[in-house]
């Protein structure tokens, strides 16, 4: 439900249909292009092993023409994964990945941490076409998960990077419904006491041929912290090659130490226009109130593009203006400018 | 024939899982543990920081000494959270048990003449004398 390792199909989807030619001869057919859509730009092999590798870095100016302005290069992903599939119509799947992660910024450069983690690991197996039992470190099952991990739809949630947790996800699919229940027990790496353990399900719906609608709910609690978020999304395909994500949700955190607790409301729409073969505008849009008992409001207007030049290439383009609001008045804006590069093997 | 490359095959595809079950154990166990909820034992309390005795001499000394560094170097040092016991604190190679002049943590406090806290003027006297008294204490 939103994430998993790139397949074949979707390797080829991306050499044809998504990716546009400026690498390849004007004599080379799509089906050539296909052929060569396997790893490392092999053809595809139906063996039960696939490995794949993925780069992807960021360079981020933040707070634009302000004196606090500042430049960072983040490497936010350097990764091999390795998919292996068995029995008949490749019913068990193992997952297992395994990368570079940068230091957090919140524990600054002199911090002591590892630095490198698995953010997927798993066996998944599949008895039946619409139905899937699944075992492992995965992300969490809930609303929308767009790339962009620090918007707020996934930090406020807390459903970043970083964020996956060890659990079962049994997992039902047809053309009309699709449904994920997830409980969870938290990283195992992490220190028991901070681990959030619970439940989370997403129930989605076929409104159409391009419209799915969807409701999310996850409940969980570690020793410091209890956690209930609620939300409802929307994906709406229009058009050739456009779309609509939207997210609308409410986070309620409550600190067992001393009873207080917090309500936050968020919401998210992200569209893609179409421009050409290998080509999208993006335009984001973001809210956050990050307590309802407070009349601040955050917005982000994030307009952008995406480009990929070539199978393999995408390289991305941001522009994120911040503004805050308190009681009404305009408190501050800030203005971040993001370049990405995402290649992968 | 074929039956001895089915069966090849089919050993192939089992030590093929083998690994992969060992490969997902180990994946389970190392690498970096931040994420969003890191943080979390600082609301309101958070876990004890050290379970020395601190009815105890030797342990009052390192429970004093934790209570320094969890004030001045946990905002930084998270990681640092996870040590609970002298021996840990040694383990971790930032003390030299008995030998502060040899501790790096004690070495590269600008009382010292290191630069840590970071952006900071130092460790009061009474916070400086405690924490050498623990790193030569035990």
């Amino acid at each position: 439900m939103g994430n998993g390792p790139l397949t074949d199909y979707g390797r080829a989807l991306s050499a044809t249909e998504i990716s546009d030619r400026l690498l390849s001869k004007s004599s080379d057919t799509e089906e050539q292009i296909t052929e060569r859509s396997g790893f490392a730009f092999n053809t595809p092999e139906n063996t039960w092993l696939r490995p794949s590798l993925s780069y992807r870095s960021l360079y981020l100016k933040r707070n634009y023409d302000e004196p606090s302005e500042k430049d960072s290069f983040i490497i936010m992903d350097l990764s091999a994964t390795v998919v292996a599939k068995l029995l008949k119509r490749d019913q068990l799947t193992f997952v297992g990945q395994i990368g570079y992660a940068p230091k957090p910024r919140a524990l600054g450069d002199d911090a002591d941490v590892k630095e490198y983690r698995s953010r997927e690991h798993y066996i998944g197996y599949r008895p039946l076409k619409e139905f899937g039992v699944y075992a492992g470190l995965m992300d969490k099952v809930f609303g929308i998960r767009i790339p962009d991990h620090t918007a707020f739809s996934r930090s406020i949630t807390a459903l970043g990077q970083n964020d996956q947790t060890h659990g079962i996800v049994l997992h039902y699919s047809s053309k009309l419904l699709e449904v994920g229940v997830q409980p969870f027990i938290g990283n195992l790496v992490q220190d028991e006491d901070l681990r959030q353990k619970g439940v989370t399900t997403q129930i989605e719906v076929a409104a159409g041929d391009t419209v799915r609608l969807g409701v999310s709910g996850l409940t969980s609690t570690s020793e410091y912290l209890d956690t209930l978020i609620y939300a409802g999304h929307g994906r709406f395909g229009i058009g050739q090659g456009n779309s609509i994500l939207t997210e609308v949700g409410q986070v309620t955190k409550a600190i067992k130490a001393n009873d207080a607790e917090t309500k936050s409301q968020y919401s998210m729409t992200q569209g893609h226009l179409h421009i050409r073969r290998g080509l999208w505008a993006l335009l984001t849009l973001e809210s956050l109130r990050p307590d309802t008992n407070d009349s601040a409001k955050i917005y982000r207007v994030g307009p952008g593009l995406q480009f990929f030049p070539f199978q393999r290439l995408e390289i991305r383009g941001d522009v994120y203006k911040t503004i805050r609001k308190a009681g009404g008045q305009s408190a501050s804006d800030s203005i971040d400018l993001a370049t990405q590069l995402h290649i992968w093997l | 024939m074929k039956f001895k490359s089915s069966r090849k095959s089919n050993m192939s595809k089992i030590s093929g899982i083998l690994s992969m079950i060992s490969l997902l154990t180990l994946l389970s166990s190392c690498g970096q543990d931040y994420n969003s909820n890191s943080g979390d034992e600082d609301l309101g309390g958070g876990r004890p920081v050290a379970t020395e005795d601190c009815s105890e001499p030797k342990g009052a000394r390192s429970c004093a000494a934790v209570k320094v560094i969890q004030s001045r170097c946990f905002g930084c040092h998270a990681e640092w959270k996870k040590y609970k016991t002298d021996a840990e604190w040694a383990a971790s190679g930032l003390i030299s048990a008995g030998a502060s002049a040899s501790s790096k943590l004690f070495t590269r406090l600008i009382n010292s003449g290191g630069d840590m806290p970071l952006g900071g003027s130092g460790l009061p006297d009474d916070e400086y004398a405690t924490i050498k008294n623990w790193i030569d204490g035990i």
